[in-house]
């Protein structure tokens, strides 16, 4: 079996590739689309038009597309992302330095979003009725409807300026500060992400549990949280796991927002910075990793929903 | 026979609640069932066979409720059977088999140790004796292979197989009474026939009571001992099963038989019955079969007395019975 699960692998890598070079694609290309000229920027505002012509003709940025593609690909084959424009460090350390905060939101992000949407999702499937089945639909509709950043704000000026028990923002120095300094923009990434994680969820459980086999697992006298750990989970899990990673690219972009609110000096932050001093290289790589994250992440999910039901033929 | 029956279900009315109003859809349902008998329940899609199965277990579906009668239980070996509150049967002393074994069975758990997992809630034994109870209950319902097949799921099994696997889950409960859901309709006839005889011996050897729900009056026929008929929510006929098969005193009943292509028959003539059953809406205490019946007389639309079938004797609801006539 293991050896038809790397062909299901291989297979869906190669099928991930055109997608992949789609994207590196429109990383090269946003350079010509976005506004503002680069070599102007590089060169500086008092720069003659000589010497922008020069820093233009040594970026390569007078070749054609096909040809700066090209070099940026070969570039990327060697570990080399280019250098900022701003700072002139290699984009492969800053995003070395920087990744990990972004995955640990991330993580901490999907770590809360799960403890309150399984929950949630039970609650409002297996007692539809109830006022707390009320209460959770409600909380839904307002949580979804309220903006990550606004999220950010209200908990960092309710739980962190009120009380003084979590930071404001920034990372702290060692290692529990910094788990510290993670709970609030976990809290606000997690909160944005568990809505439609809890409905989904819930009307997956709702199908599960009209099933003829739901049925049957009752007549064995099954009832209560072995029915619901055993037959109930096992089957609404897949869509949720769907859902999620469908849900990454809101996620990260909730990063973005999330890291620039709390000041967290992520992967997000950055994109910002350099979106706003028009440091393109740095733009394009943090593009180009975002959306390989996007895919990867994809990947992963359809490899665990394949793996979640048993009855998926490993071709 | 014993003294006792096993499961009595006495005088059962179901109802459907929808937009604050209850439609009765069984009504006045009574029959017993004693240990080592099979009672068949025939009747046309719709009649209400099924869903007594499902009120006698508990498992209704969301939005229709008892609303009246008793199931009665008999807690163990010898014991008058005493009643079970909504919801209670399951698991404790009834079990049932279902009709689409495909459905029936959750696709992500392995079927040996889904029995096992049964096994063990009953009987608080070890994970190795509960295993090896398992393989026991596959093979003795005629799994190949049982040791083999324990890690198997259900996709993986035919048709048969699946059956007997929903077989094995059912014993797995140790029940006193068997609840059939026309296990055998979804097979071909072939495995209809071992599935039968599969049924018919647990029910000889674990001394069973065993209620079989069936369209099919060939089959009832060869697994029945007591025989009731189904219309429109109400047991019009009911009696030992050559009474009742053989000598129907009920039109319906009589039609029904009819209705069966036999090969000794009249070639290419079907029987069908004209018209269709009324809807839950249009229930009267009249005949409900009136409208359909060639002998209908001037009292069939005045009340009509109740099949009581908590004793085998061969009953009719009609008041201008076959025999009679």
């Amino acid at each position: 079996m293991p050896a038809a699960r790397l062909r299901f692998v291989a297979g869906r890598l190669v099928q991930v590739l055109p997608v992949l070079v789609a994207l590196l694609l429109i990383v090269v290309l946003l350079q010509q689309l976005m506004p503002g000229d680069p070599a102007r920027v590089i060169a500086g505002p008092r720069a003659s038009a000589e010497q922008v012509t020069q820093v233009r003709h040594d970026l390569g940025l007078d070749q054609s597309i096909l040809a700066q593609f090209w070099k940026y690909v070969v570039n990327l084959s060697g570990g080399d992302l280019g250098r900022s424009n701003r700072t002139g460090i290699p984009i492969a350390t800053i995003v070395g330095e920087r990744a990990a905060v972004t995955v640990w939101l991330l993580f901490g992000g999907l770590i809360v979003s799960t403890l309150l949407a399984v929950p949630a999702a039970l609650v409002m499937a297996l007692r539809p009725r109830s006022p707390a089945a009320r209460v959770c639909a409600r909380s839904l509709t307002v949580i979804l409807n309220c903006p990550p950043f606004w999220v950010g704000l209200m908990l960092a000026s309710v739980l962190a300026l009120r009380t003084g028990w979590l930071p404001v923002g920034g990372f702290g120095e060692n290692t529990g500060d910094r788990l510290r300094s993670m709970v609030l923009p976990s809290l606000t990434i997690g909160l944005a992400a568990m809505p439609l994680l809890a409905r989904s969820g819930a009307a997956s459980l709702r199908q599960v549990l009209a099933a003829d086999h739901v049925t049957t697992a009752r007549s064995l006298g099954l009832s209560g949280w072995p029915l619901v750990r055993r037959h109930l989970l096992r089957n609404a899990l897949p869509p949720a796991v769907t859902l999620l990673a469908v849900q990454a690219a809101a996620l990260l972009f909730g990063a973005v927002i999330v890291e620039q609110t709390f000041g967290l000096p992520g992967l997000g932050a950055e994109m910002v910075n350099a979106a706003s001093q028009r440091d393109f290289p740095v733009v394009q790589a943090l593009t180009l990793i975002f959306g390989a994250a996007i895919i990867g992440i994809n990947l992963l999910a359809d490899l665990a929903v394949a793996l979640l039901d048993p009855r998926t033929t490993w071709r | 026979m014993s003294a006792h029956p096993l499961l009595e279900v006495d005088g059962l009315r179901v109802a459907v609640r929808r937009d604050g109003t209850a439609l009765t859809v069984l009504d006045g349902v009574s029959f017993a069932v004693g240990a080592g008998q099979c009672l068949g329940i025939v009747g046309e899609s719709g009649c209400g066979k099924s869903l007594t199965l499902r009120a006698a277990m508990g498992l209704l579906p969301p939005g229709i409720e008892r609303t009246g009668g008793e199931i009665r239980l008999s807690p163990r070996a010898g014991a008058a059977p005493c009643a079970v509150p909504p919801g209670q049967a399951a698991g404790r002393g009834l079990a049932m088999v279902f009709q689409d074994s495909h459905a029936s069975l959750d696709p992500t758990a392995r079927v040996g140790a889904f029995i096992a997992d049964i096994v063990r809630r009953r009987t608080a034994t070890s994970r190795a004796a509960a295993r090896r109870r398992a393989v026991e209950l596959l093979a003795s319902v005629g799994v190949p292979d049982p040791a083999l097949r324990f890690g198997s799921y259900p996709h993986e099994l035919s048709g048969g197989m699946r059956q007997r696997v929903a077989i094995a889950l059912a014993l797995a409960t140790d029940p006193r009474v068997l609840l059939c859901d026309e296990p055998t309709t979804a097979l071909d006839v072939t495995l209809q026939a071992e599935i039968l005889r599969l049924l018919d011996a647990a029910r000889a050897d674990r001394g069973l009571g065993m209620v079989f729900v069936s369209h099919d009056i060939a089959v009832i026929r060869q697994i029945a001992d007591v025989v009731a008929v189904m219309y429109a929510g109400q047991i019009i006929e009911m009696g030992p099963a050559p009474d009742v098969l053989d000598r129907p005193r009920h039109p319906y009943t009589r039609a029904l038989i009819d209705a069966v292509p036999t090969l000794d028959g009249p070639i290419g003539r079907f029987r069908p019955i004209a018209g269709s059953p009324p809807a839950p809406a249009d229930y009267t205490p009249a005949c409900r079969f009136m409208t359909r019946c060639a002998h209908h007389v001037a009292a069939c639309s005045g009340p009509v007395p109740g099949v009581d079938g908590l004793d085998s004797r061969h009953r009719s609801s009609c008041v201008n019975t076959l025999e009679a006539r």
